[in-house]
């Protein structure tokens, strides 16, 4: 009897569950460490670094004109936005204005990429928890603003609008006309998701009141782009320190910055659908508003020595190249922040607590996009310390560590 | 007269079993049937579906059943290896039995179509075997000590636990309404294709709740959209799939199809008459048309038409709901089995008792 | 607000259309190429080039080599011509853009699989 007085509490057993580095639900390599006891996340860690590729040494080796090419392979998606972004920064050292029409193109180019960004979101938000309808709906209108891009720059994937100094090809009136019927079939399909996709009850249930990220943590976490937006930050570098043709754009005054807040995923979702739709319009705008004139100026390819920080609105929030130069036709340092970095650390929160069966859209829902982040240094997380090594020490404590610790056989 | 006797009682049924409408048939309509689920579902959503292999990809199915049989197989270290490869065979083996419970053909349809197997309780083990299934998938998954795996055979237990009742009481009620625990009884004593008049229209209200409850229960019960939890390859890779492979994964999804066409079958037969269609419209020259088929051997094939038929509109209905709607999260699954199915179906139970005993007499419907 | 079945009829609408897919391999149809498309490096007027090396110098991707002229090609003024390890390039066009002759062309050939990096050198 006296053993049956103690009260028993059976907790499910702590189960670590990995997701990644290779998962169904993740599009790129990236290890989430999921500790779960039974449906429910007790802690996520985020382990990164599986897509390091050494971008930004090597850019050290190249001319600012073949760093256009190659920032922009840092990432398929923000393509656009790592070569614009880059070329704006070259600019800036070099100290020159470009012409109003070749702003307006390099903007046009940024706000197409970021509806075909927000559509692909879309699209995968829906699949990751099994709506494939309405992801196959998605994708197939996102061709629509495909089509257009390649239109326009040649390209599907990696545009190369921009060089430094200007844009690399012109809009011609067919090309406008061509987009201004595109915008209006994208614009009907995104006001079908606005009102009716994402409000189907199944998917709704999923994202609503999921992966709350309130608005303190945000700010205190530093979260940028839609991820700050739909909880209520308002951190938008397009509207609060423009650049390019954002400025005419704020300044006609028919654009507002979007904000929601839900502070959960459907504020995210939300957040991106009606930004698409911005986007859109801003299009439209730009199209009609084309200025004449030269597309681009002859910017000399040694850059004089200068220190500068380019910021542009990335579809997934704001991404920063850190340019110096010194004199020579190569740079001193590139240091690129994705946006997906400055995100990391508020998904670690928002995982935290949930259920594993949303931690597929929790980790989507910041638009998560590894290859853009895997430039980083070793960051131990025991202590926080953080160190740059080089590949021969690396390999001398690889080789130390397998020495020590021999594969285990099963 | 030794021979006739080898050729009717040993051949035939042999026959009978093995290939129509035995296992060959079934094992056929159920490449079929998920020929038909994947371009319905493709077509809902704008896409083409199988196109390349045969007429409009209808061979499909068969060649990526034949595609998995070829494949490696392999067995996770730490997993229970007999178990673990038991579990398919077993899971086929119980689905074709399954399967064998549906009344579709008979040898001699005068008294009413029976299944290949068919005695009075049937429907209770029918309800027993397809729990069993459950129960294999949950030990598939923990066989296969893998954390996916595992967490997928747990979710598959509440999927049980939340939909098994609504989808019993479901399938109970057209029992209380003939008051016959065989499945071939109810559905001849329904339609009074056995002889005997058959229930008045009235009752085929009585039907309608039950029939909805059952396709959803069903939709649950074979793990699809919205309730593919156990198998949510955004989330847990492929549930407790996931370290099947080759020949077993082929038998696996050999064996969810021929549940998909015994889900089917069973709509069709408890809530949409079976193999019979035109006998039903009450005029003589269909009545006559029913005697003839009954009678010949051209009723063989008129009721394997009727049954695919009707089937094959389950299916369509099936696929929809594939399409249309999103996953749901297991804690969302329960709180509608428990808060949305399980009180609809007790309370229809209660309703129908309540017809059966004082509405009916009221009014005079026999 | 959220319901169930809300795309429902989109869905039978999508049905009865023509579906999206393009039988890509099979026909061409529907893949909406543009005229002016990035594709693959050829050359568009052999006989201006001088051999000046500047497509060498701004290629991103180290991917044009220039070689002496053999008998069989135009002979240019330093004796030297661009090939083009065609596995190598990105096609970004840059060496199209900094071509003082116009001597070189991104045609709007996509199809560009090969089975061997030998396949891919054009000369």
């Amino acid at each position: 009897m006296t053993s049956s007085e103690k009260r028993k509490v059976i907790t499910p057993p702590r189960v670590s569950i990995p997701i990644g580095p290779q998962h169904p639900a993740l599009k790129e390599p990236g290890m989430f460490k999921l500790t779960v006891e039974g449906e429910r996340i007790i802690d996520a860690e985020v382990n990164i670094g599986y897509n390091h590729r050494g971008i930004e040494k090597l850019a050290e080796q190249k001319t600012f004109t073949q760093i256009l090419y190659l920032v922009e392979r840092i990432c398929g998606i923000c393509s656009a936005t790592h070569n614009g972004n880059f070329a704006q920064a070259s600019e800036f050292a070099a100290e020159v204005d470009i012409p109003d029409r070749a702003k307006f193109i390099r903007t046009l180019t940024w706000e197409l990429e970021r509806i075909h960004s927000h559509i692909l979101w879309l699209g995968v938000a829906f699949h990751e928890v099994g709506f494939d309808t309405a992801f196959m709906y998605t994708w197939r209108d996102r061709e629509v603003v495909m089509d257009m891009l390649e239109d326009l720059s040649g390209n599907r994937v990696n545009y190369a609008m921009n060089t430094v100094g200007g844009v690399r090809r012109d809009v011609s009136d067919d090309l406008k006309q061509r987009h201004l019927k595109g915008l209006d079939h994208l614009e009907e399909r995104m006001e079908y998701y606005r009102d009716t996709a994402i409000y189907e009850k199944t998917f709704w249930d999923r994202i609503n009141g999921v992966g709350m990220l309130p608005t303190s943590v945000a700010k205190s976490t530093s979260a940028v782009g839609p991820t700050a937006r739909g909880s209520n930050v308002p951190v938008d570098v397009r509207f609060n320190d423009p650049t390019m043709a954002y400025v005419n754009l704020r300044d006609s005054g028919e654009f507002d910055m979007i904000l929601s807040d839900r502070c959960d995923i459907a504020g995210r979702a939300v957040v991106r659908v009606l930004e698409t739709i911005q986007s859109i319009q801003m299009c439209r705008w730009l199209l009609n508003n084309l200025p004449d004139g030269p597309i681009r100026e002859r910017v000399r390819p040694r850059i004089q020595p200068n220190e500068v920080l380019a910021r542009y609105e990335a579809p997934r929030g704001e991404c920063i190249h850190y340019l110096i130069t010194n004199g020579t036709d190569k740079p001193d340092r590139l240091k690129i922040r994705a946006p997906t970095h400055a995100n990391w650390v508020s998904m670690a929160h928002t995982l935290r607590g949930g259920y594993i069966a949303d931690a597929p859209i929790t980790l989507a829902a910041i638009d998560p996009c590894f290859s853009c982040t895997d430039r980083v240094a070793i960051v131990d997380s025991k202590d926080e310390s953080m160190e740059l090594v080089t590949l021969d020490t690396l390999r001398v404590r690889a080789n130390k560590w397998y020495a020590e610790n021999p594969r285990r056989v099963a | 007269m030794m021979q006739i006797n080898l050729l009717t009682e040993l051949v035939f049924p042999a026959l009978w079993i093995l290939f129509f409408p035995g296992i060959f048939f079934i094992t056929f309509l159920a490449l079929l049937w998920e020929w038909m689920d994947r371009k319905v579902y493709a077509r809902l959503q704008n896409r083409m579906g199988p196109l390349h292999t045969g007429w409009r990809g209808i061979l499909q199915p068969l060649a990526d059943f034949l595609k998995l049989v070829g494949k490696e197989d392999l067995t996770p270290k730490r997993a229970d290896k007999r178990s673990f490869a038991a579990v398919p065979v077993i899971m086929l083996i119980l689905s074709i039995l399954l399967c064998m419970f549906l009344p579709i053909v008979d040898l001699n349809p005068a008294p009413g179509v029976q299944g290949i197997l068919s005695f009075e309780g049937d429907l209770l083990i029918v309800l027993f075997i397809s729990t069993l299934m459950a129960i294999l998938i949950v030990l598939g998954g923990y066989f296969s000590s893998s954390p996916y795996a595992q967490t997928g055979a747990a979710r598959t237990g509440m999927l049980l636990i939340s939909f098994e009742i609504p989808l019993i009481i479901a399938l109970i009620t057209p029992a209380i309404l003939t008051g016959s625990l065989s499945i071939s009884t109810i559905m001849n004593t329904m339609l009074g294709t056995g002889g005997g008049s058959g229930l008045s229209l009235a009752y085929g209200w009585l039907l309608i709740i039950p029939f909805i409850v059952y396709i959803i229960s069903l939709q649950a019960e074979l793990e699809r959209i919205p309730f593919d939890v156990s198998h949510a390859e955004t989330e847990i890779v492929h549930g407790w799939q996931v370290e099947y492979s080759g020949k077993k994964l082929a038998m696996i999804h050999m064996a969810e199809d021929i549940l998909l066409v015994f889900g089917a079958g069973m709509a069709t037969t408890l809530f949409l008459g079976g193999p019979f269609l035109l006998e039903l419209i009450p005029l003589p020259i269909f009545q006559e048309f029913g005697l003839f088929m009954a009678s010949n051997w051209f009723g063989a094939l008129y009721y394997t038409l009727v049954f695919m038929f009707k089937s094959a509109l389950v299916i369509l209905v099936l696929a929809n709901m594939r399409t249309l709607f999103a996953r749901w999260r297991i804690d969302q699954i329960v709180r509608a089995g428990w808060k949305v199915m399980v009180p609809i179906a007790l309370f229809n139970m209660l309703l129908i008792q309540i017809v059966l005993n004082l509405v009916f007499p009221a009014i005079g419907v026999v | 607000m959220p319901s169930l079945g809300k795309m429902e009829r989109e869905l039978l609408k999508s049905a009865r259309s023509k579906q999206a897919t393009v039988i890509y391999p099979f026909t061409k149809e529907g893949l909406n190429v543009p005229p002016d498309l990035r594709g693959k490096w050829v050359y568009k007027n052999p006989n201006n080039c001088t051999g000046c090396k500047i497509c060498e110098r701004v290629c991103p991707s180290d991917a044009i080599e220039m070689i002496e002229c053999r008998p069989e090609d135009v002979q240019t003024r330093t004796g030297f011509r661009p090939i083009c390890h065609f596995d190598r390039c990105l096609l970004c066009g840059q060496c199209v853009e900094s071509c003082p002759r116009d001597v070189l062309e991104l045609s709007d050939e996509f199809e560009m699989a090969y089975l061997s990096r030998d396949d891919m050198v054009i000369y």
